[in-house]
């Protein structure tokens, strides 16, 4: 039976009497759509994430391409045939998108069960569509089937919409919540390009169909704007096409943008009414084509600059390895001959050999000192090496904070008496006891001597004040000194590693830079917290240390 | 490549396929499906609905609501109905045949009928001898 009001179209689905926005909506949006797919895929084949990427842009497709198809063509058994077709495509969309994702997120295949539940899902359209069940018959005067739509089976693919819609809404805020913060980005991004999708063109399809087959609408006009949707997904994959390579697509997004410009203003070419428009049109398309051309010329000659750089960091990366091994075994060694000098010198000073001739023991004792001061800046610079590295280890036992602050103050006296500061230690008695839990050892060398001997090292007169209190269950460890200070541009690389003040090295030639970036790990490392304080140059200053007081073992 | 891994592709692609068949069967083979269409009518002689030939409704036509079986209506008129009179009545022996006439009533305004009062109701029977079919016509139909 032919609809005998409306003219045969030409080249299936080409015919006049048509809404103007019905190529605009679907053309676009199936080119967009195919394009996204097919790129996508070619260039990733063999990953899952890419085909099931291409299915529902396929779906899609056709989809849109026996809308336009029931639009135009006047034979009520073609177009019967095609219609019984719509609800397996939109319930082929909604299964496919939350499959979509499930691999999105997962980075692999769903499970064998999950793959059963969605064909169970599909089984009732799959086994209705065809019958009477699905479609009863057709009008030929409105050469359409809207009345004859079996409202249960509209239904059923519509709720399958709404259930992707919801599935997909549930399991991404599901996984919002544990994912880290660059997943967290991908996860808004892409749940943004999906729902919008499906929310257009589910609800402006269900509308527009509905309304249309109880009379309110003259025709189904408002599911075209439905399609709008597929556009602003494939704008969300090509996001993330460009900034997350999600897809392991080369960065060549920019030719896929100018092509979807294209499509998007030669699509307007079917249906300008005057020549003037057509002209503007056919400008506006040239102009575009000039403009694409070289905005993909300069992106890829960023690219090549960015592939170059990329590979310059992986190279550098792997120097730095090399070099950090290298440094490791040089280090080792050193630190050995220095122990063994230290150890002959040690001997000799006191006199295990016998007396030495009055001129020459000075000058051994100052080697000794030279060799272990030596021995600590190597020891520093492998400690540092391995705590970037992770390999260092902490122990975990109860120890006296008050005990070990007191011992490590004594052991500095010598230095300090040299100096001629006056070096002193209390420690408030309300906060006893101070016994935490940690590694007695680091926190003693590496921490509390650290930063006591470097107090000493840059006060050049007056006192070094040490103190410990407990304040909000925290033992709070302070050294107060008169010192030379530090300037807020010293400040930011403080703890950094090898950081050194501007002139520290002027008051104190063997720094290594690394003291305080080791004290700094070794105190987060024990869930504490390491600070400095100065009013500036010639002011003196105060390192902070609290450690959580309710770490005790 | 497992059968399990790859279940949707072999179970979907099969049954799409036959899907494809079935309904291709049915609508282009056996047209096994009704349609609905607008019929001469005279007002005359029956309650017409009133169409408008243009947007603007400044010609008018009348028209009844038939529909019929599209295996039947193709055997009788062809793929064109244009000029067909069997496709304006339900004939003997036809599957889901129905014809409706403008119903005052029901329809109101739209309705176009100089025949009798008793006739402008829209009453509805079956058509004589027409075991099963569910034709709505006026008495004068026959």
């Amino acid at each position: 039976m032919i609809c005998y009001l409306f003219p045969e179209p030409t080249y299936l689905f080409f015919s006049s009497n048509l809404p103007g926005i019905l190529y605009y909506s679907h053309i676009p949006a199936t080119v967009v759509a195919l394009l996204t797919g097919l790129f996508v895929f070619w260039n990733g084949r063999k990953f899952l994430l890419n085909q099931l990427l291409l299915i529902i842009a396929v779906c899609f497709s056709l989809w849109t391409l026996s809308n336009l198809i029931a639009w135009t063509n006047i034979h009520s058994n073609f177009i019967l045939f095609i219609w019984s077709f719509f609800g397996l495509l939109s319930s082929l969309i909604s299964i496919f998108c939350i499959y979509f994702i499930y691999v999105f997120l997962d980075k692999k295949d769903i499970t064998f069960r999950l793959k059963t539940v969605f064909l169970a899902l599909l089984a009732p359209v799959l086994a209705l569509a065809p019958t009477s069940f699905s479609l009863r018959g057709f009008n030929i005067t409105r050469c359409d089937a809207f009345g004859f739509e079996v409202l249960p089976f509209e239904l059923y693919y519509t709720s399958l919409g709404v259930l992707a819609m919801v599935w997909i809404l549930v399991l991404l805020v599901y996984r919002y919540r544990r994912a880290a913060s660059e997943l967290k980005k991908q996860i808004v991004l892409m749940g943004i390009g999906i729902e919008f999708f499906l929310f257009s063109f589910f609800t402006m399809g269900f509308l527009g169909s509905y309304l249309t087959s109880i009379g309110i609408l003259p025709d189904s006009e408002l599911e075209m704007y439905g399609l709008f949707g597929m556009i602003v997904f494939m704008v969300y994959i090509g996001i993330f096409l460009v900034r997350f390579k999600t897809f392991n697509v080369g960065l060549i997004a920019s030719q896929a943008l100018v092509v979807a410009l294209m499509v998007l203003i030669g699509s307007q070419l079917t249906f300008v009414r005057s020549t003037t428009n057509f002209i503007l049109t056919l400008i506006a398309l040239v102009l575009t084509a000039a403009i694409g051309t070289i905005l993909i010329r300069s992106v890829k000659r960023e690219i090549a600059q960015r592939e170059l750089l990329e590979e310059l960091t992986q190279k550098l990366e792997e120097t730095n390895e090399r070099q950090e091994v290298l440094i490791h075994f040089i280090g080792h060694e050193v630190k050995g001959f220095l122990t063994k000098d230290a150890g002959a010198f040690a001997s000799l000073c006191d006199g295990d050999f016998g007396p030495l001739p009055d001129g020459l023991k000075p000058f051994v004792c100052n080697a000794l000192e030279q060799s272990r001061s030596g021995a600590r800046s190597v020891t520093d610079l492998l400690t540092a090496s391995n705590q970037k590295k992770g390999t260092i280890t902490y122990a975990k036992e109860p120890f006296d904070l008050k005990a070990l602050a007191a011992e490590i103050t004594e052991k500095a006296k010598s230095m300090a008496e040299e100096k001629k500061l006056a070096l002193t230690f209390s420690a408030d008695e309300a906060g006893e006891p101070y016994t935490m839990s940690g590694d007695k050892e680091k926190i003693g060398d590496h921490v509390l001597r650290n930063i006591i001997e470097n107090s000493i090292h840059y006060t050049l007169a007056g006192s070094v004040a040490v103190s410990l209190k407990k304040e909000d269950n925290k033992f709070v460890f302070t050294v107060k000194d008169t010192g030379i200070g530090i300037t807020e541009e010293d400040k930011k690389r403080l703890f950094t590693e090898g950081g050194h003040g501007k002139d520290s090295q002027k008051v104190n030639v063997h720094s290594t830079g690394y003291g305080l970036y080791i004290a700094k790990n070794i105190v987060v490392a024990h869930g504490g917290t390491i600070t400095a304080e100065s009013e500036g140059e010639g002011k003196g200053a105060t390192f902070t240390v609290e450690f959580p007081g309710q770490v005790v073992g | 490549m497992h059968f399990r891994d790859h279940v949707l592709l072999y179970t979907l692609v099969p049954l799409i396929i036959l899907l494809a068949v079935a309904s291709g069967y049915r609508f282009m083979v056996r047209y096994d499906y009704n349609v609905m269409y607008e019929a001469a009518c005279d007002p005359t002689v029956q309650s017409c609905f009133i169409g408008c030939g243009n947007d603007e409704c400044t010609e008018t036509y009348y028209y009844a609501e038939v529909q019929k079986y599209a295996a039947d209506l193709y055997a009788q008129c062809g793929a064109d109905i244009t000029g067909c009179e069997a496709a304006a009545a339900c004939l003997p022996g036809e599957r889901d045949c129905s014809v409706t006439y403008c119903d005052l009533g029901r329809d109101g305004k739209s309705c176009e009928s100089i025949v009798g009062e008793f006739k402008s109701g829209g009453d509805s029977a079956q058509v004589p001898g027409e075991e099963g079919t569910t034709a709505t016509s006026t008495a004068a139909d026959e």
